[in-house]
């Protein structure tokens, strides 16, 4: 899918109103036990060198004009969306306080014209991603690896046409 | 002691580097991946999606068939769902490598045939669960009827001949 891109993926970290707990696994996956330099990875600390944003967080109102700043100064063409609240807002989707995870924060972008067309979006979900779920995703958007497991079950696609007709 | 070995394996020059996304690594015991739901054995019955601390657990109607939603993005992983179903058809697994470029790769859904209300033939709940309060209660004579009926016959019945 990021086939296209034709450097190596430099990464900014964007807090978007998380817990840390995200900010830390993506620390461990940094870490030279599992050394994401050697797919290219690397963080940067600024906005305008970086390729894609990982962000964790569901946006909360309070981070949101830094959020848009950010993205106004960087233009990334890939968002990592890392963990259960940058992926669809977690246990605070229904909150007044938060945006709602990646998808409402795309729809705010676009509107305001900080974007001309969606960008590439990579959920990894959970509460916290492992730092292999991290990487792992991050090398399946490469396409260094294939995809292992899935959601849906085989025997779940299979029966889905049967399941639609009842 | 421990540093002490830690120092000789750095002498030997052991590599400690994980070589993760090339090779599958499986999760320590007593991870909670994803909960997956066996089709045939959930009856639709809701328990899991009141007790879903983030609503990843929906339970629906869609042209009269309800469909449990399982949205993982916002799935914590906490498997209360597990623990609170009836039926035991949530199973936690270790699986963690979930990632997705697709919001579609990221949904699962079971759908059930809705039971009819006897009287005004509104569709209430799933037959599964129907079938699972009959296994367990025996025949009730207001099993088949939806909540509104049910009350109205059971007031009819309490008030009946003291008009």
């Amino acid at each position: 899918m990021l086939g296209r891109l034709r450097k190596s993926l430099w990464v900014y970290h964007l807090n978007t109103g998380g817990c840390n707990g995200c900010d830390i696994e993506i620390l461990a996956a940094l870490s030279p036990f599992y050394d994401p330099e050697r797919l290219g990875v690397k963080l940067v600390e600024s906005p305008r060198h970086a390729d894609a944003f990982v962000m964790t967080g569901p946006v909360t109102h309070q981070c949101l004009p830094r959020v848009i700043q950010a993205f106004r100064a960087g233009r990334p063409p890939i968002i990592i969306a890392v963990g259960a609240c940058a992926c669809g807002g977690g246990i605070w989707h229904d909150s007044s306080a938060v945006l709602g995870g990646v998808e409402p924060l795309m729809r705010t972008l676009l509107e305001l014209g900080v974007y001309k067309r969606k960008p590439v979006v990579l959920r990894i979900p959970g509460c916290p991603p492992r730092p292999h779920a991290i990487l792992h995703g991050i090398a399946l958007a490469l396409g260094a690896v294939t995809r292992r497991s899935t959601v849906r079950s085989v025997e779940e696609e299979a029966e889905k046409p049967a399941r639609q007709r009842i | 002691m421990s540093r002490l070995r830690v120092l000789l394996e750095a002498f030997r020059g052991r590599v400690t580097l994980k070589e993760y996304p090339f090779k599958t690594l499986s999760a320590p015991e007593g991870f909670r991946g994803l909960p997956r739901v066996d089709a045939d054995e959930c009856i639709g019955c809701g328990a899991c999606t009141l007790i879903c601390p983030s609503h990843a657990l929906r339970l629906v109607e869609e042209d009269g068939v309800l469909v449990l939603k399982h949205f993982v993005n916002r799935c914590i992983f906490c498997a209360m769902c597990a623990d609170v179903c009836p039926q035991q058809a949530i199973v936690v697994t270790k699986d963690y490598e979930l990632a997705a470029l697709e919001q579609s790769e990221l949904e699962a859904s079971i759908a059930h045939v809705m039971a009819e209300c006897r009287e005004c033939s509104r569709r209430f709940a799933s037959e599964k669960t129907l079938e699972k309060v009959k296994e367990i209660l025996g025949d009730q004579p207001y099993l088949y009827l939806c909540p509104d009926c049910r009350r109205k016959f059971f007031i009819a019945a309490l008030t009946m001949g003291r008009r």
